[in-house]
């Protein structure tokens, strides 16, 4: 069965290179590059629908959220391409959305499509653009969107307590008492959440400063988290510990 | 009561003398050598000879083994008979001297005065004639005594033994004080320090301080005496002669009493005592001890004093001198006057009064007389009382700026109003009030006096510093009182002028450290300002960059190798000519326009030569060199192709323009896209956008501050009518390369 994939750029040339690419790739796709705006890429998608959309973020009249919010079809997987808007880039990683970047690596491009290839038998999760669309508003509230085998769970970071490494694994631990494994590793968390107040207070832990309940420093000292567990604090992060400590 | 009278003086002066003559046997052998010398020796008369040298030598060091050794001389010569009498006789007048025994000193002495002594040794000869001259001294003969000690002084010089030249000159100036000359003492006491910085010894030192010492002393300056007292003390310690340390310490002890310094005082009579038993002197023994006795008195331990004056009188009553004598029986007087034992009081007073006129010392019989009035008022038996306080008054007035006689007058004045004679007691206040101002006038003018004499030996001589350290101590805290009371209307001032010094400090710090802070204040946010400049001027939107790159790769994606090349050489060069120039604060308009150029070329390739655009610019302002804010047009150049979406236009264009007008460079941006009510519908990009926009209108301000003009920036509607197109006019100071600053 061919897959159908469309391309939604406001440039003609991008949208033929691209599509040159995929056609080099020999994965049976049926490729279409109609959309180069927002207008005409809804109406693309209307007409197409597409199980995957490689979407430009910048368009002359708007943006590749605005396409997103438009459609009344929402089962297809999108790959975002942009040059360099960066404010995109960390709503869609918070979305757990993928993109590719300008100019475009070919093996990037060709790992985003297989991926979505193998995933297209899925429903698609609506609630992964609501999450797009949410953070890409214009509050200091994050959503954060965490994809485990048998669901997709949307979580405010601000109920996130701690994220616990195994491996390649992440578990992450909710105010609610809730557990949620997701198959990311801690590193891709610390990097995407370094900036709200989280913090790898040890090679296996990140914490959500924010939930610190005190610091116990018996036993080479450890971060006391209000759910009463107990997280060994690296000598090389204790100072930094404290200085985050102080701005809450 | 107070200072020693003259011939106490007089008697401690013949024991320094006698130790004079040690200098010459200085060098001379050990004891065991002399004493042998004497044993071995057969000849009467060499035996004689070696039995005086042994005891001379035994004279500095132990005056009862020097005694017993003149008892010997004597007996030996008395009964073998000698040649050898002059030097026997100077011999015993060296040790009566020492014991102040001045008869038998007196016997020996003066029938030489007439004597043909060429024959005798140099040495001989001067002691002989020091001896005579001193003798004259003794019994007031000025003129007499001046011719002997002249005579002496020349020997010792046409010899040039400067030890015999101190001496002579000690002596002169102990004559010249007798005749109340101090100029003249003292002046023959700075030559004996010359003589005594020749010979460099010790004990010459401590003789020439000393007598600086008795001078001062004698005309009423205790406290450079006092500090001569200690320099000699130093020396005569450093020549280990204890008969006069013993006899300085009594000295430095008596001026304590004068000062009321009865501790002290009584330290330095024990000092006293412990020398005088090294040196076996019972008469210094008896006199440190009756001294003592009378310290302890003055500081109320009058049962400790008594037992300690019975103790002096027992050693003194063994050696039988007179003068000491007198002082211990005084002694006990003032402390049985102290006990209001006033009949043990008068025995003892007329057993001192007896010593006394026995060898003539007025001033301590004006004193005895003193304390028996003061007896008969307690008894108030006043005629007799009167009888002897009239006695005890000075008819002379005070020689040596004693008070004492003072003490009679308020004494006096109370007797005649318990008899009720007012009008003689006035009289007697009267004369008392005078005499204490007179006293007192010339106590300060005595203090002045001390101060420049102070000054002057100073300068005269350094060796002295170390009593001057005591000496400035008690200076100072005199003038530390004297200057307090100054102070107290000085520190007003004072504390006035610091007051207003402090607040104009105050002021001057607070004007500086405003002004500063607020320097630094511009300064930060001037540095501040352009620092964002160039980061921001370098950031090219790098949206724009990465597109440009995927144009690239397309281009090879098509295996279109000229335009691929084409595209990529001109990037390079828009990119090379952004790095090398934004960085600048202004660059030629040529270079601009250059940038500009290339910039629409590539976006220009990127949209497929879908839109057109345009650059106008006179030749005029290429030639006069004009400058220019780099890429000061370029964000609305991007502007005009991103959100005017010129590429989606059939007839898109875009034209810049440059010109000058009024002394301004005019630069027009126009295009025909479609507007900025319809772009800000889409709201795409806005943050770029608007903050270049931003920062153009701060860049244009900056220049503005900086060359005082009136440049703008302004956007409309290219037709205002159907808010279409985009016109922004910028206006900058018309600056050539000239005309820059930086």
């Amino acid at each position: 069965m061919m897959i159908n994939v469309l391309i939604i750029d406001d440039e003609k040339r991008t949208r033929d290179l691209i599509a040159k690419m995929l056609d080099s790739f020999d994965l049976n796709l049926s490729i279409s590059t109609e959309g180069s705006s927002v207008e005409s890429g809804i109406q693309a998608i209307e007409r197409l629908k597409p199980r995957i959309v490689l979407l430009d973020i910048q368009l002359p009249d708007g943006n590749g959220f605005d396409v997103l919010k438009g459609v009344t079809y929402q089962n297809f997987d999108v790959i975002f391409i942009t040059a360099h808007e960066e404010y995109a880039i960390r709503a869609i990683k918070f979305s757990a959305l993928d993109y590719i970047l300008k100019p475009v690596d070919p093996e990037e491009l060709n790992a985003a499509i297989t991926k979505a290839v193998a995933t297209v038998k899925e429903k698609k999760s609506p609630e992964m653009f609501d999450t797009l669309q949410f953070n890409m508003g214009n509050h200091t509230k994050r959503r954060l969107v965490l994809k485990t085998l048998e669901s997709v769970h949307v979580v405010e970071l601000d109920s996130i307590l701690r994220c616990e490494a195994d491996r390649n694994y992440t578990t992450f631990y909710l105010d609610n008492g809730n557990k949620i494994f997701v198959s990311k590793t801690l590193k891709e968390y610390e990097l995407l959440l370094a900036n709200y107040n989280f913090l790898r207070v040890q090679q296996s832990h990140l914490i959500n400063i924010d939930f610190v309940e005190r610091y116990d420093k018996t036993e080479g000292g450890s971060v006391v988290m209000k759910d009463g567990s107990h997280i060994p604090l690296s000598p090389s992060k204790r100072d930094l510990f404290f200085k985050m400590l102080e701005t809450i | 009561m107070k200072s020693l009278s003259p011939i106490v003086y007089i008697a401690f002066l013949i024991s320094l003398f006698w130790g004079s003559n040690s200098g010459l046997y200085a060098q001379i052998q050990s004891e065991k050598e002399l004493i042998r010398g004497v044993r071995e020796t057969k000849d009467k008369d060499v035996k004689i000879l070696r039995m005086i040298q042994l005891g001379e030598f035994y004279s500095d060091l132990n005056l009862k083994k020097a005694e017993s050794l003149r008892k010997r001389i004597n007996y030996l010569a008395k009964n073998e008979g000698s040649t050898k009498t002059f030097e026997i006789d100077l011999y015993n007048a060296k040790i009566f001297k020492l014991q102040r025994n001045f008869d038998g000193f007196f016997n020996r002495v003066f029938p030489y005065k007439d004597k043909n002594i060429s024959s005798y040794s140099v040495e001989k000869r001067i002691e002989i004639l020091q001896n005579l001259g001193y003798l004259y001294v003794l019994i007031n003969d000025y003129n007499q005594a001046k011719i002997f000690l002249q005579k002496s002084l020349s020997l010792a010089a046409s010899k040039k033994i400067y030890s015999e030249i101190g001496r002579s000159n000690c002596y002169l100036a102990f004559n010249e004080m007798n005749h109340n000359n101090k100029e003249k003492a003292l002046e023959y006491l700075e030559l004996a320090l010359e003589a005594a910085k020749k010979t460099r010894k010790k004990i010459d030192f401590a003789f020439a301080y000393l007598f600086q010492s008795f001078v001062y002393n004698y005309f009423g300056q205790p406290e450079i005496a006092i500090s001569k007292e200690l320099t000699a003390y130093t020396y005569a310690q450093e020549a280990q002669n204890y008969s006069l340390m013993a006899l300085i310490s009594n000295q430095i002890g008596d001026k304590q009493i004068d000062i009321e310094n009865f501790k002290e005082a009584s330290y330095y009579y024990e000092r006293a005592y412990d020398h005088s038993l090294v040196y076996q002197d019972p008469l210094l023994q008896g006199l440190a001890l009756t001294s003592k006795a009378n310290a302890q008195r003055l500081m109320n331990q009058i049962d400790e004093s008594l037992s300690l004056n019975r103790k002096a009188f027992q050693i003194l009553k063994k050696v039988g001198s007179s003068n000491e004598l007198g002082l211990a029986e005084l002694h006990y007087a003032q402390i049985y006057i102290d006990k209001k034992a006033f009949t043990e009081a008068l025995v003892h007073l007329n057993r001192s009064l007896k010593h006394y006129t026995e060898n003539g010392d007025k001033k301590r019989i004006r004193e005895i007389n003193f304390y028996t009035g003061v007896i008969y008022k307690e008894r108030k038996q006043y005629s007799e009382a009167l009888q002897y306080l009239t006695k005890s008054i000075d008819k002379n007035g005070p020689k040596s700026f004693s008070n004492e006689s003072s003490e009679v007058y308020p004494l006096i004045a109370e007797i005649y109003k318990a008899q009720g004679n007012n009008k003689k007691a006035l009289e007697n206040l009267e004369k008392y009030a005078q005499l204490t101002e007179k006293s007192n006038r010339n106590q300060t003018s005595r203090r002045i006096a001390e101060l420049n004499e102070l000054y002057r030996s100073e300068q005269r001589d350094a060796l002295i510093s170390q009593q001057n350290k005591i000496l400035e101590s008690q200076k100072r805290e005199r003038e530390l009182t004297k200057t307090k009371l100054e102070n107290v209307s000085l520190r007003n001032i004072l504390q006035t002028y610091v007051i207003i010094a402090f607040v104009i400090i105050l002021i001057l710090v607070t004007i500086i450290g405003i002004f500063r802070i607020r320097q630094a204040a511009i300064q930060q946010k001037r540095r501040e300002a352009e620092m964002s400049q160039v980061l921001l001027r370098t950031q090219m939107n790098p949206h724009f960059i990465f597109n440009a790159m995927s144009v690239i790769q397309s281009y090879i994606f098509e295996n279109d190798t000229k335009n691929s090349s084409k595209f990529l050489v001109s990037f390079s060069r828009l990119i090379r000519l952004i790095l090398e120039n934004s960085p600048k604060a202004f660059i030629n308009l040529e270079t601009e326009i250059e940038i500009l150029q290339k910039y629409l070329e590539t976006q220009k390739h990127r949209f497929e030569d879908r839109f057109d655009f345009e650059i106008i610019c006179p030749e005029a302002l290429f030639f006069d060199n004009v400058q220019i804010p780099p890429m000061i047009t370029q964000p609305f150049v991007e502007n005009s192709i991103e959100h005017g979406q010129l590429h989606t236009l059939p007839d898109g264009k875009i034209t810049v323009q440059f010109s000058k007008q009024d002394k301004m460079l005019h630069i027009r941006i126009e295009d025909n896209g479609i507007g900025r009510a319809k772009s800000e519908e889409f709201n795409t990009g806005k943050g770029h956008n608007s903050m270049a926009l931003n920062i153009t209108r701060n860049r244009i301000n900056m220049i503005n501050e900086k060359y005082k003009s009136a440049g703008s920036l302004t956007i409309m509607d290219s037709d205002e009518e159907k808010q279409s197109g985009t016109k922004v006019l910028i206006s900058l100071p018309y600056v050539n390369k000239h005309s820059v600053t930086t």
